[in-house]
């Protein structure tokens, strides 16, 4: 049967297209791409397709597909057929036998059966059981090193989106952002010839595109094995990353083989909700090699449970597997375990742990330091108790190191707001980061968020100038904030500086005069200007902003900041920018700390709140207007705070210049605490107070030492707050030197 | 043109992956190289950039390497532009879909500077 006019048009048309030269053979895809869109409207539309012609043009569109996948054994033979298919459906003669859906004309020989691409071993094939580990020679160790860094960060977004699919197995957008990090993992190790994580993320990739499609549903199944390989490829990452200096590294493969095999007993589609069993038991790696019978298996798993014995002894025993396959089970149960790389733990655990380590610590001295043990001359013992310290020490570190993280996560959320920001305010700013590796206390990371955003809203909002502003004084019309994190000593230095132009000291002290926090007399230097911004009293909700305006000001940034007993500091040079340096410790569990002696007690001085220590001439002791005692340091005068008197405890020494002063700053003023003398600098594991004690002024909770007693540690704030407050803690500022 | 003188534009989410088209692309001694991390970062520098290439990802963020594809298509200025798809083989049926948008070419992962001059060839125009 002839087409109809339209249809017969249309493929006169495409064969010129072919034929002329319009799409230039089988390496032009676009010529291609616009043939298979004439043919599919030939076929969808209302174009009077005849019948007959639904047949020839299916099998020019397989040809085209064919063509396009590079799957053709001969392109020009193939193309040849697509013309002379047209040529007979323009001449009006289709050759009757040819039916819808008829199969491509054949090509040679087919594909070898049983070779998948990829060299990855098809679901008939036997997995090798124990894999070699896999030697890669790096030879870019910076391109690796770059695409180290960039996995782990696209791995650590997974988790969270996994968080998301667990509770919506469908959000698509979630899928797709853990479907990607895989297939660009993929991507990049097949050019770096990374074959075991080329190999795993295919595989997950592979899992990933059937919940993409909505063939598989995300189920707990699904996910624990996304994790599972995301924990594998971080070891096979930090492998990598630890062999980086030697140009050549070994990876387990033996990990992923493992894994492949769990991922191949996985019917997603049968999954219903059961047990999580990570770890399969012998018995069943024993029937899953094929070398026991279930049946025997269960019999000896039963008469195990009765006798009590294990059931590898009962297994031999009944001669349902040899002692080889046994101990070659258990070998495998244990690699299985070794799997799980990692394990996601409940924080509060992990508190605990560490509490029970400090303890484990103070224990230790508290044993060692005993008078008894030390009369022991054995020489054995000293060395054993050397051990042991050793021990503690670097138990005590390894179960700190647990609940640090770095502090990326928290800077990467900031690009997002100064990007948000910047569009907002209509300015442009940038955002530049250093020592994102820089590992912090998890408890500490989420407390600095919120501080860190006050900042950078400020920054943006009263900072940095337009860009028309910007322009007029010289500057890149983009602004920049550069924030950077390191780590000095026992804490972290949290930078935020921007490029703006500097805080304007006229305009807060006129502000500060105006709400009352000064007197026009009052002649402050400009650091003590720029400390106003910190004053309860002067941020407003007067000048809310789409930006910075919360009604927040700088002083609860700076409170939440001490809360972490950390220090914050504002510097500013005008026209150049502002600077805020934000001291952190390493940890909220353990602080570095002085201890000292006042009478018979040790209080610990956090180091972060001290200046420095000396004692006094007896010509730097003064008394203003009679009765509040000062000290001079080069120059200086300082408040004197006699902890004795606070304490209520019996000092050794009365007269500053026979004991110590420790000068320690707050709210940028320097105060003198006076005690007996130092004992020396120790970092310590702050217990918290019980109930009755929470709310003395002044400390912030205690230590045990070394010798078994209990410090208190001092909360400079509050004693400076209730040194200033006067009355409560019934201080008397009358002179009471001898 | 030579290839030292064409300004290409590399597309895709993976800083690394970038780079190793970057390296390879330079092998082949192309000099100026933009880069763009998903597709909406590409519209931008297509609409202020004269470029003589793309060679895009396919799976991106915000939008896709196909979205790209349409939306380069679609324009005046940019239609006529040479757009090779780089694919993954799990993805090789979904180039049938590229084709039909008019993509130039593809590139299945991984591939050498050989096989990406031999794409080259086909889709750039020839003098």
């Amino acid at each position: 049967m002839a087409g109809s006019e339209n249809s017969l048009h249309i493929a006169r048309s495409l064969l010129d297209r072919l034929a002329n030269g319009v799409v230039a053979g089988p390496d032009d895809l676009m010529g291609i791409g616009e043939c298979l869109n004439i043919l599919e409207e030939l076929e969808q539309g209302d174009q009077g397709l005849p019948e007959s012609w639904h047949g020839p043009i299916a099998t020019i569109k397989g040809l085209f597909n064919r063509i396009i996948l590079e799957e053709s054994k001969d392109p020009e033979a193939d193309w040849l057929q697509i013309q002379s298919l047209l040529r007979q459906l323009a001449e009006g003669g289709v050759a009757p036998d040819h039916e819808r859906g008829k199969d491509l004309p054949p090509q040679g020989e087919e594909p070898p059966a049983g070779e998948s691409p990829g060299g990855v071993p098809g679901p008939g094939e036997e997995m090798p059981e124990e894999r070699e580990p896999e030697k890669v020679h790096l030879e870019d160790p910076e391109l690796i090193r770059d695409f180290i860094e960039e996995a782990k960060e696209h791995l650590a977004s997974i988790e969270l989106n996994m968080i998301s699919l667990e509770a919506d197995p469908r959000d698509r957008e979630a899928i797709n952002a853990v479907f990607r990090p895989f297939h660009s993992i993929k991507g990049v190790a097949g050019f770096l010839n990374l074959k075991s994580i080329h190999e795993l993320s295919h595989e997950v990739e592979n899992l990933l595109d059937e919940a993409r499609s909505g063939a598989i549903d995300v189920t707990e199944g699904v996910i624990d094995i996304v994790l599972h390989a995301v924990d594998i490829l971080k070891v096979l990452l930090s492998e990598l990353e630890a062999a980086l200096g030697d140009g050549r590294a070994e990876l387990s493969a033996n990990l992923v083989g493992a894994f492949l095999k769990r991922l191949r007993s996985f019917d997603p589609r049968e999954e219903r909700p059961r047990e999580r069993e990570k770890v399969p038991k012998v018995g069943e790696i024993l029937v899953e090699k094929g070398v026991a019978d279930p049946d025997r298996v269960e019999t000896a798993a039963r008469s195990a449970r009765e006798t009590g014995k294990k059931i590898g002894e009962a297994l031999v025993e009944q001669g349902a597997a040899s002692a080889l396959d046994v101990a070659g089970a258990l070998r495998e149960q244990r690699r299985i375990k070794e799997g799980a790389a990692s394990v996601r733990v409940d924080t509060q655990k992990l508190d605990n742990l560490v509490d029970m380590v400090g303890e484990l610590v103070i224990a230790q001295s508290m044993v060692l330091q005993n008078p008894g043990v030390q009369a022991i001359k054995d020489q054995k013992f000293q060395k054993d108790s050397v051990q042991l310290r050793r021990i503690t020490a670097e138990l005590q570190r390894i179960s700190m190191s647990l609940r640090m993280v770095p502090i990326k996560s928290t800077f990467q959320k900031l690009i997002r707001l100064v990007r948000d920001l910047s569009r907002k305010s209509g300015k442009n700013v940038r955002l530049e980061m250093r020592g994102e590796e820089t590992e912090i206390d998890r408890n500490m990371v989420e407390e600095i968020y919120e501080p860190l955003v006050h900042m950078v809203r400020n920054a943006i909002d009263h900072g940095i100038e337009s860009p028309d502003e910007r322009e007029r004084v010289g500057k890149d019309p983009q602004g920049t904030i550069y924030l950077t994190a390191d780590q000095k000593g026992g804490n972290i230095l949290i930078e935020l500086q921007d490029d703006g132009k500097g805080l304007d000291a006229e305009r807060i002290r006129e502000k500060a005069i105006a709400k009352g926090l000064i007197s026009p007399e009052d002649n402050l230097e400009e650091r003590a200007i720029y400390e106003l911004i910190f004053h309860p009293g002067f941020s407003t909700k007067d000048e809310v902003t789409d930006v910075s305006g919360r009604g927040v000001g700088m002083d609860v940034v700076r409170r939440s900041v001490e809360e972490l007993r950390g220090k914050l500091e504002v510097s500013s040079v005008p026209g150049h920018g502002t600077r805020f340096e934000l001291k952190l410790p390493l940890t909220m569990a353990i602080i570095d700390g002085m201890v000292i002696c006042v009478g018979t007690e040790r209080y610990v001085v956090p180091t972060v709140a001290l200046r420095e220590s000396l004692r006094p001439s007896k010509d730097a002791y003064l008394t203003v207007q009679g009765s509040q005692e000062m000290i001079k340091v080069r120059n200086q005068l300082m408040p004197l705070i006699r902890l004795h008197e606070l304490f209520h405890v019996e000092p050794r020494f009365r007269n500053p210049w026979d004991a110590l002063i420790l000068v320690v700053n707050e709210d940028q003023k320097s105060y003198c605490l006076l005690a007996d003398e130092i004992i020396g600098r120790q970092e310590v594991v702050i217990k918290s107070l019980g109930s009755a004690l929470r709310h003395v002024k002044g400390i912030s909770g205690g230590a045990i030492l070394g010798d078994g007693k209990v410090a208190l540690i001092l909360d400079v704030k509050g004693i400076v707050s209730t040194y200033e407050e006067g009355g409560d803690n019934g201080f008397d500022r009358q002179r009471r030197v001898a | 043109m030579a290839y030292k003188d064409m300004k290409v534009l590399v597309v895709d989410d993976f800083a690394t992956m970038r780079r190793i088209v970057k390296n390879i692309l330079r092998e082949l001694d192309f000099k100026e190289i933009y880069e763009a991390e998903n597709g909406a970062a590409a519209v931008k520098i297509l609409e202020s950039q004269e470029v003589d290439l793309i060679v895009s990802d396919w799976n991106m963020p915000k939008m896709t390497g196909l979205e790209l594809l349409k939306w380069v298509r679609a324009n005046d200025k940019t239609k006529h532009l040479p757009f090779l798809m780089v694919t993954a083989e799990a993805q090789k049926e979904n180039v049938v879909e590229a084709v039909k948008a008019k993509v130039s070419n593809y590139i299945v992962k991984p591939f050498t500077a050989a096989v990406l001059a031999e794409k080259l060839e086909k889709i750039l125009p020839q003098d």
